[in-house]
């Protein structure tokens, strides 16, 4: 019998946060804990539908008027300019230019994986596969191959955690802003930044601002937990504000997969803020041929739900509501997990947990604590020492915090 | 200055272009046979009603939620999605050796099986495997595998402009002149924008030079149900080849069978020599779906599942398909009948010979203009119209239109 055309088709590693998510599934310990993948859970540490989501649901089940004809290649316009309207803020000046333009895209992801194609065709030079990324050490696993994917051969990573202060290593990352070749393109966290949740402060962007302006450096944000960090849609969107209101051309990947809990429906905006309408055209129907050949053309369900609830006041306000309702309960458990570790005497200082901001938290863990916390107490983990604090419960967090206290002082 | 200001305006997309225009003309008269969606006889987009009754469940059912899919998306959507190109009964999914990545629509999974194919077949990130696309064909195809990295795409002969048929000896001649181990892109049924499907006969010619030269088989399967109202006659080709033991590639759509256009419904079945194989193309196809999209859309996958799982949903799927199927099928006879009874110049036979949505009228350019400035009948510039466009009230209008291209311009 013939040869597989594939045979020489190697096996790829499966992605580490998914094989976490499935250890966990494997794993029948009774009091066994997730702490990995990045997605909200109830106290009942339970998926939750966000309520004005089932309600705009029914609505558009409803809606006679609606069909299911391809929507533009650049997506749904109402949600495009909603989206946009989000990140920049309603009275934005740059919206008001006409210089604010918007790619309908899948997830955070697709909003990456656009902007980075169209930035290897037609940044600093055409199909120019030099030029330098730099994304955060650490920063999401997925940053790395999705810029790769598009083409880029220089990817590098610019200083941004400090291990030893538990803090962000400000002189590091503007060390490297200083020294990064000029149009570098850096990619900058909007806010609770992944994986460590340590933001630089409102003083620290505008020291970032400054040089990368001088530089001429590429502004690309990637926000995906707006809302989601502070409650606050304002709040946590000060930086790209900040960078617009500074004048800086720039791409903004959003995501709506956390602060809607529509994580399964992709939705996804890349907004573009250029330097006048004609440019950001230009851009667009570039942006329109790389969208072309990768989906055709993104989907409907996700952002006409969005869209929606972004352009009703009433429903809008309901969203902000379950958005504080999600954010508060991760406050909540900051708040909790730190004082039970300070009730337990667990050596060191554990501030940062409440210092830190959104999603996920990085505990400090070394890698052999982090794997006695998996083998021995069955709270999963990254390796990295993230937990996301959304898997923390008011009934586990005693577990974990006692399982915290055993890793740190058995384990070194 | 502007980081952006050498880029350059890019072309419109043709076919879009054309239904912006469409929309634009004042004309009362004006029909559109551009873009290709199913119109009911009113010319008016079509909710099936299995999807409708489907959609109700999912958001009445309290036991879903918005959790991220798989990144191969859902397994129950592509496990039936495979089914159907390949059959209930297939010997290939028996052994274990099928599986499948959902996918953005047709064009999303042909982007996934260029990208693997770039990276992974003939030798690793070998650019300069020739593709072949026929000539013509949908005009994503091109740009499709050369984004995906592919320096080299080439038509094969496909349309016999003169006889109004398939090509059959040019094909054949491609197929054994070309060089091996390329990678051919077939459209399963319906061929766009030719209309024009190889018989079973010629399919079997095909496939022998194909499996002789180890040619790559990678079908394009956009109108299963669609073209003959039949899920299985629409599969013909697909199972055929299965059934000699290629190892293959199929993008699936599920805009048009099942309406779903815009929720991006597509399906990358994988046939492969053995489930070893398999597992290692899967794992590789998951590292190139998560730096695209990081995991599928799920409404519609969700949709189709249903549907699809459902024995009872299913026939009434079928019925809303052979719905569709019908009405294209009335339109061609109608269409052909009325040139005929104005003695328009030419053989018309080629209308009802063809299947799909999809006609190749034979119009040249000069007279496809005349049909767009001078009558507001919009199509595209190839003479391709879609037969979707045609209804009761307007089959006279266009039909007199093009007897006045025919003997009017040259």
């Amino acid at each position: 019998i013939a040869m597989s055309t594939f045979t020489d088709v190697p096996q790829a590693p499966p992605v580490a946060v998914f094989k976490l998510t499935a250890d966990f599934k494997d794993d029948p310990h009774p009091q066994k804990v997730n702490l990995g993948v990045g997605a909200y859970r109830t106290d009942d540490c339970l998926p939750w539908v966000l309520p004005v989501v089932k309600k705009v649901e029914r609505l558009i089940v409803e809606d006679e008027s609606l069909n299911h004809e391809y929507l533009p290649i650049l997506g749904l316009p109402e949600f495009r300019s909603a989206a946009s309207k989000v990140a920049l803020g309603d009275d934005s000046p740059a919206i008001k230019d006409n210089r604010v333009g918007a790619v309908q895209c899948l997830g955070g992801t697709g909003a990456l994986r656009i902007g980075a194609d169209f930035l290897q065709r037609w940044y600093n030079g055409t199909n120019n596969t030099s030029t330098p990324i730099y994304v955060s050490a650490p920063t999401w696993e997925n940053h790395n191959g999705v810029f790769k994917d598009a083409g880029f051969t220089d990817i590098r990573p610019y200083h941004y955690w400090d291990g030893n202060k538990r803090g962000l290593d400000l002189d590091g990352l503007l060390d490297d802003l200083e020294k990064a070749p000029e149009k570098s393109v850096f990619v900058l966290h909007a806010c609770a930044h992944n994986p460590t949740g340590t933001d630089p402060t409102q003083d620290e962007w505008k020291k970032i601002a400054e040089i990368m302006m001088r530089r001429n450096l590429f502004v690309f944000f990637d926000s995906a937990y707006q809302g989601f960090a502070s409650g606050s849609l304002e709040k946590d969107a000060w930086a790209i504000r900040y960078f617009v209101s500074q004048g800086f051309e720039l791409f903004v990947a959003q995501s709506f997969s956390k602060n809607f809990g529509l994580y399964n429906e992709r939705v996804g905006n890349l907004t573009v803020v250029a330097r006048d309408s004609d440019n950001l055209t230009r851009t667009l129907s570039q942006m329109e041929k790389i969208v072309r050949t990768t989906w055709s053309n993104p989907p409907s369900q996700g952002a006409r739900i969005v869209s929606k609830t972004l352009n009703c006041p009433e429903l809008f306000a309901e969203w902000q509501g379950n958005v504080k309702t999600m954010a508060d309960r991760v406050l909540l458990m900051r708040d909790q997990l730190r004082a039970k570790l300070l009730a337990l005497g667990t050596p060191g200082t554990w501030d940062h947990i409440t210092a830190q901001i959104g999603m996920f938290s990085f505990t400090g863990l070394n890698p052999k604590q982090v794997e006695y916390m998996v083998k021995e107490r069955h709270v999963y983990l990254m390796a990295s020492g993230r937990i996301n604090m959304c898997g923390l419960t008011s009934k586990n967090i005693d577990y974990v915090a006692q399982s915290i206290h055993e890793a740190v002082t058995k384990v070194q | 200055m502007s980081v952006f200001c050498e880029v350059p305006q890019a072309a419109p997309v043709a076919v879009f272009k054309l239904t912006q225009d469409f929309t634009n003309d004042q004309f009362p008269q004006k029909v559109n046979l551009g873009v290709g969606a199913y119109r009911t006889d009113e010319g008016r987009p079509w909710a099936l009603p299995v999807v409708k009754k489907v959609e109700k469940l999912i958001v009445e059912d309290d036991k879903l939620n918005h959790e991220y899919l798989p990144i191969l998306g859902l397994p129950e959507f592509r496990s039936s999605a495979s089914k159907i190109a390949l059959g209930d009964d297939s010997p290939a999914i028996r052994d274990n050796r099928v599986g499948a990545v959902q996918c953005l629509g047709g064009t999303g999974a042909l982007k996934m099986g260029a990208e693997f194919l770039r990276r992974f077949y003939n030798r690793h990130n070998n650019t300069k495997t020739p593709v072949y696309v026929s000539a013509p064909t949908w005009e994503n195809h091109n740009a499709v595998f050369a984004n995906a990295g592919f320096e080299d795409v080439r038509p094969y002969k496909y349309w016999d402009a003169e006889k109004r048929g398939l090509h059959l000896t040019g094909f054949l001649d491609d197929l054994e002149t070309c060089p091996e181990r390329s990678i051919f892109v077939l459209h399963a049924c319906a061929h766009n924008p030719t209309g024009t499907d190889p018989t079973q006969e010629q399919w079997m010619q095909v496939a022998q030079v194909m499996m002789r030269r180890k040619l790559f088989v990678f079908f394009d399967s956009a109108y299963q149900g669609f073209a003959s109202g039949s899920l299985d006659k629409d599969a013909w080709a697909i199972r055929y080849f299965v059934s000699l033991g290629f190892e293959m590639f199929c993008a699936q759509s599920f805009s048009k069978n099942f309406g779903l256009y815009n929720e991006r419904v597509g399906n990358l079945t994988i046939v492969a020599r053995d489930a070893d194989n398999l597992k290692r193309i899967l794992s590789q196809m998951e590292m190139i779906v998560r730096t695209t999209w990081s995991n599928p859309p799920s409404q519609g996958a969700r949709i189709v599942a249903v549907t699809l799982n459902s024995p009872q949903l299913f026939l009434e799927w079928k019925d809303n398909v052979k719905t569709m199927a019908d009405r294209v099928l009335l339109m061609r006879s109608q269409l052909k009948a009325k040139l005929q009874a104005l003695g328009t110049p030419g053989t018309w036979d080629h209308i009802t010979d063809q299947i799909g949505m999809f006609s190749f009228t034979g119009l040249n350019p000069k007279q496809v203009e005349y049909m767009v400035m001078n009558k507001h009948i919009y199509l595209m510039a190839s003479g391709r119209i879609n037969m979707c466009g045609l209804t009761s009230r307007n089959i006279d209008y266009v039909a007199q239109s093009i007897h006045e291209a025919v003997t009017n311009v040259q």
